[in-house]
């Protein structure tokens, strides 16, 4: 399964969910995952908001070119990975009020 | 960077020069000429210049002594503290070493690598030294050039830029601390959580940490559990599998080895059968054989009983012939002893006439030859006497002589005994003499031990008055101390902390206060500020009072009105400070009787004088003390040496000491040694003589008896000679003479009638052989016939032996003979062939070795297959242990584990190298978004200008390599150069002051604002002592009072330095730190 940068953040919160942490209880007996099939979309597929700062999205930009330009599939993983940290950065920087994601 | 010591020798016109920084605002002031431009150039070499530059041949001390030295100690960052160490010329070297603590350095770098890893350090953009292009003479770049800029060309920051830098290290320094500055929020705290995610998983340098605690790590032990668990039970699997290879490979052997094994017994129950069958035959055989040998042995005795009895017939007929013999013999025998009795009555017959001739003449000769030894004896008896009485004259006459040559030995002897008597003598007195002079030695002795006693006890008086001058002057040393009462002197550490938290307590009051009061009707002033009274006023004009800290006015009997100067809190705190100063430091301050803290302090030194004083007293009267307890005793010691001199004097008696003068002058520089060898010489004198003496004596007395003897020996054989001269009438030469010539005639008569004797004796001789031989034939012939006769005996004799045996044996054969029974015996053997006949004959022939090979054969495979039966159970068994089946299941789970900690790491490691891409990306659009320097750097410095100016000027106009365009002026950029000296000289202040504050770095400013007016000055008086507390700043200027109050100068006296502002203004006085050649 392919999925995009949000769509993958939205699984870690499922699986989340399902495994439990320490505050929660987990939601399931046993968990098995499996994440080998689990593909990001390459590139940020303008996942970010507009009202990021010029460095921010200066960042994002250069990560899309390191993807766009990758020789092979290792180094655009690697690049697509870190998009996905970004977002996530952004994501948990939102909950507290500071962003808009 | 800041800077925290310098120490420069032989730079110049310095001789040395030793100063230690504040980290705040440090004003070094001096004359002029005094060699401030100089330290500056030498911080600039020390940083900049390698040693081995020609460039620092211009700062060789001017009186050529040694090479100039600069050692800088410097911290780039907190707890990396750097000290460098150059010394420029030919021979110069440069040493960089580092520290923690700022205590302990360690040697990093020497040589030329110094440079390199100090440019390192300061990222100022000056390449390594070496290289192709490089630059000659001192390095220099755009930061260099801001924070260390020379006092000749104040404005020089104002002319470069980082265009003209040969590495970007100084740009980069420059935009991280213009970006830190700049950033947005959310970045930064965006960029802070990246970083510490990359700084989780890598080092500085971008290394994967594997230290415990890193997510590599925990994934990297997971792994190796995973995979450590995966090959153990590989191993289990492996073994398992092996377990029921081995039990399948046992089976098969033993059905092998089962048919092996019947096939093996079969083989060896047949050879057994043959076997037996074998062994009958050959007992059935020997049985025959034993059957055969006895007949046969019955035949032969029958055999041989014939033999015997011809042998004894034959025997008999021998002995009959042997007794025919021997009579024959006997008659033979019978007849030759008669004949040997007639042939000797012949013989005896024929002699007994020849000898009674024969006695008759012998017994003539007889008697001539007894007469001839008479005549021989008596002529021999005369020669002996004649002899004997020559031999008593010339014994006589020898002994005459030896008396005559022992009275001359006897003379000598006595004379010799006399010349060793008198040298004994003379031994003897200079043994005496030595005695005296011994007495003499011992009185010189005894009167030089007197002396040395004498000074002995002159000495110990000496140190008992000294041992009383040294207790008298510890015992004032004493007093003196016990009248100082002083701390110890720990406490005086705390102390002056105390003093110098009390000073910045009152600097914090000492904020400046000025009140004026305007008295609306006539009213008496009191003016009483900072303590000081002032005069008292009384008019309607209004009264500037102004102080430093505290202002009281008295308004007539209105009112009191006091101001003091700082916060509440500032306030509180310098009164418990001075409460603390009361209550801690005055007590002690009125005991030891001074004032200050430096009263104190010389007091306290001088009680630590004092106190080493009586130290070195205590130790001077022990050394007394020990001194004189060696001389105890020395008044015994005089005593006892006055009366051994005495005791000397006496046993020397009447004879004067100066008599022995000589003699002791001759004993040499070891008196007692020069005596002792000439009393052992004299001893052996004396020795000597008695021997010699003792052994005259005894030779005389030998020679006085030896002379007795020979005088009574010679008297015994004058009397001998005379007598045996008596007889002798004729002379014994005469009588000698005949008495030879009877003797010869004698001798001749003897010759004669031995020749008579020998004639007489062939006569016998010849006639007594001739009857010999015919005794002789008589006798053979008596001989042959007794041989004969023996010779039959002995044939009859053994004729009758040999008959006698031969029967014998006869007789036993005849009872064997009879005792046997053919018959029987040819039926046993009948019996036996017959037995034989019946036996089956066996297929082959099978030996024992054959049937015990085969019987072996079986029973080792019998053993083998009970082997690998124990081998099975064993396999059964370790197949069981280690699991089969269950191992195999739970290696698939292991390896399941394995892949999936394996892919787990590669996914972490995968994440975080994302992390670590994203800081990047992060870093590099920052540094884009901040590479404009000019921008982001302008505003900073035109602030600043606008507050200088008044908002004459608007703006200051940077590029983006910091090159400074001009500054803005009703909306025009103008160059610096067309604005005052004064302001471009307090622009390029601004300009580096900035510069050095965004950095973090120490800054020199060498006389920068000389052109700048009083309000100015004032400006940046204030501005510096605020910036003092961000950064460190170093003046050098020859008029200390436009940086510093002049209660911050360095006091009067050797002080180098204050410190005030709470330690964040430093003055220090070059004068007083610099020696100047």
């Amino acid at each position: 399964m392919t999925v995009s940068l949000s769509e993958e953040s939205e699984v870690d919160r499922i699986l989340r969910d399902l495994r439990g942490t320490d505050a929660t209880h987990g939601r399931v007996g046993v968990l098995v995952e499996d994440s080998d099939g689990l593909r990001l979309t390459v590139g940020s597929a303008n996942v970010f908001p507009e009202n990021l700062p010029a460095v921010l999205k200066d960042t994002v930009v250069r990560l899309d070119r390191l993807v766009a330009e990758a020789l092979d599939e290792p180094a655009k993983s690697r690049a697509t990975r870190a998009l996905a940290h970004l977002y996530k950065l952004l994501q948990n920087h939102d909950a507290t009020g500071r962003q808009d994601l | 960077m800041r800077l925290h010591r310098l120490r420069i020798t032989s730079f110049g016109a310095i001789e040395s020069v030793d100063v230690e920084f504040g980290p705040g605002l440090n004003v070094l002031y001096g004359p002029n000429d005094l060699g401030k431009s100089t330290v500056v150039a030498a911080i600039r070499l020390g940083l900049l210049l390698p040693h081995m530059s020609t460039h620092g041949e211009q700062y060789v001390g001017w009186s050529g002594t040694g090479d100039p030295t600069v050692e800088i100690t410097f911290e780039s960052e907190a707890q990396r503290i750097w000290r460098v160490r150059k010394q420029f010329g030919r021979a110069g070297s440069s040493m960089l070493y580092e520290s923690r603590n700022g205590r302990d350095f360690d040697e990093v770098e020497r040589g030329r690598k110094v440079d390199g890893r100090l440019r390192e350090i300061l990222r100022w953009g000056i390449p390594e030294p070496g290289g192709a292009g490089a630059a000659k003479g001192l390095p220099t770049s755009f930061l260099a050039t801001a924070l260390l800029s020379p006092q000749d060309d104040v404005g020089a920051v104002l002319k470069n830029s980082l265009q003209e830098d040969s590495t970007t290290s100084g740009r980069e320094q420059i935009a991280a601390a213009l970006q830190a500055i700049a950033q947005d929020p959310l970045f930064v705290d965006l960029l802070r959580e990246t970083q510490a995610r990359r700084d989780s998983a890598f080092t500085d340098k971008g290394i994967k940490k594997t230290a415990k605690g890193s997510v590599f790590k925990a994934a990297a032990e997971r792994l190796k559990e995973t995979r450590d668990e995966k090959e153990r039970l590989d191993r289990i699997v492996f073994d398992s599998e092996a377990a029921e290879k081995r039990l399948g490979d046992l089976i098969s052997r033993r059905t092998g080895k089962l048919a092996s094994s019947a096939e093996a017994s079969g083989h060896a129950e047949s050879l057994e059968r043959l076997a037996s069958q074998a062994l009958r035959c050959s007992v059935a055989e020997e049985e025959v054989r034993l059957a055969k040998e006895d007949l046969g042995r019955i035949q032969r005795i029958e055999t041989e009983t014939e033999e015997a009895e011809r042998e004894t017939d034959r025997l008999a007929k021998k002995i009959v012939t042997a007794e025919q013999v021997l009579n024959e013999a006997r008659a033979r025998q019978t007849e030759a002893e008669a004949s040997l009795k007639t042939a000797e009555e012949a013989a005896h017959a024929e002699g007994s006439d020849s000898g009674v001739t024969d006695t008759v003449v012998r017994q003539q000769l007889e008697l001539r030859t007894a007469g001839a030894d008479h005549a021989v004896l008596e002529a021999q008896q005369r020669i002996d006497a004649v002899t004997a009485a020559q031999k008593l004259v010339d014994d006589a006459s020898a002994m005459e002589s030896d008396l005559q040559d022992l009275e001359t030995t006897a003379r000598s002897a006595v004379e010799t005994e006399a010349r060793v008597t008198a040298a004994l003598e003379a031994a003897e007195e200079e043994l005496r003499r030595c005695d005296v002079v011994e007495h003499a030695l011992d009185i010189q002795i005894a009167d030089k031990r007197v002396a040395e006693a004498q000074a002995t006890a002159d000495k110990q008086s000496a140190l008992k008055d000294g041992l009383e001058n040294v207790s008298a002057d510890r015992a004032g040393l004493a007093r003196r101390h016990a009248a100082i009462t002083v701390p110890p002197q720990s406490a005086l550490g705390r102390m002056r902390q105390l003093e110098t938290e009390l000073a910045t307590a009152r600097g914090a009051l000492n904020v400046g206060l000025t009140v004026t009061v305007t008295p609306k009707t006539p009213v008496e002033l009191r003016v009483r500020k900072d303590g000081e009274d002032l005069e008292v006023t009384s008019n309607l004009q209004p009264v500037d009072i102004e102080g430093n800290a505290e202002i009281e006015v008295g308004i007539g009997d209105t009112a009191t009105v006091h101001v003091r100067g700082g916060r509440r809190e500032a306030q509180d705190n310098a009164k418990n400070l001075e409460d603390r100063w009361s209550r801690e430091i005055e007590p002690h301050l009125a005991a030891a009787g001074v004032l200050d803290l430096a009263g104190l302090n010389d007091r306290s030194r001088e009680a630590q004088e004092l106190e080493s004083g009586i130290r070195a007293k205590d130790r001077e009267l022990e050394s007394l003390r020990a001194q004189a307890a060696e001389l105890d005793g020395a008044a015994e010691a005089l005593r006892e040496a006055s009366e051994r001199a005495a005791a000397c004097r006496a046993a020397l008696g009447e004879i004067a000491l100066d008599t022995l003068a000589a003699d002791l002058e001759n004993l040499g520089p070891d008196a007692v040694a020069g005596l002792r060898k000439r009393r052992q010489e004299s001893s052996k004198v004396v020795d000597a003589a008695r021997a010699r003496a003792n052994q005259a004596a005894n030779e005389r007395i030998v020679l006085d008896e030896r002379r007795r003897q020979l005088r009574s020996t010679l008297a015994v054989a004058v009397a001998a000679r005379d007598g045996a001269l008596a007889p002798f009438m004729g002379g014994v030469g005469s009588e000698l003479t005949a008495a030879r010539g009877a003797l010869e005639a004698a001798v001749d008569e003897k010759a004669e009638i031995a020749r008579a004797f020998a004639s007489l004796e062939r006569e016998i001789e010849a006639r007594k052989a001739r009857i010999d031989a015919a005794l002789s034939g008589a006798r053979t012939n008596v001989e042959q016939a007794v041989a004969g006769v023996e010779t039959a005996q002995a044939e009859l004799t053994e004729a009758m032996t040999t008959h006698a045996a031969t029967h014998g044996g006869l007789l036993a054969l005849r009872r064997q003979r009879d005792a046997e029974n053919i018959p029987a015996a040819e039926a046993r053997l009948r019996a036996a062939v017959a037995s034989h006949a019946a036996l089956p004959v066996p297929e082959r022939l099978v030996s024992e070795e054959q049937v015990l090979a085969a019987q072996n054969a079986a029973a080792e495979i019998k053993v083998q297959l009970d082997g690998i039966d124990r081998e099975i159970l064993e396999a059964q068994g370790a197949l069981k242990q280690v699991g089969g089946s269950v191992a195999k299941e739970r290696l698939r789970d292991a390896t399941e584990a394995f892949e999936l900690a394996a892919r787990r790491e590669r996914e972490i490691e995968a994440e975080y190298e994302a992390w670590k891409l994203l800081l990047e990306q992060m870093q590099e659009a920052d540094a884009a978004q901040a590479s404009n320097l000019g921008q982001a750097f302008g505003p900073a410095i035109a602030g600043r200008f606008q507050e200088l100016t008044r908002r004459r000027y608007e703006a200051v106009q940077l590029t983006g390599q910091l090159a400074t365009e001009g500054i803005l002026v009703s909306g025009a950029v103008r160059s610096t150069e067309r604005i005052s000296v004064g302001t471009r000289e307090q622009l390029s202040t601004l300009y580096r002051l900035s510069l050095a504050e965004y950095l973090g770095s120490a800054i020199v400013l060498d006389d920068q604002l000389v052109q700048s007016d009083d309000s100015r000055m004032e400006w940046f008086r204030a501005l510096l002592e605020e910036k003092a507390r961000n950064f460190q700043i170093l003046v050098f200027t020859c008029r200390p009072g436009d940086y510093l109050d002049k209660k911050a100068m360095a006091p009067k006296g050797s002080v180098v330095y204050s410190d005030t502002d709470g330690g964040f203004v430093r003055a220090l006085d070059l004068s007083r730190a610099l020696r100047r050649r």
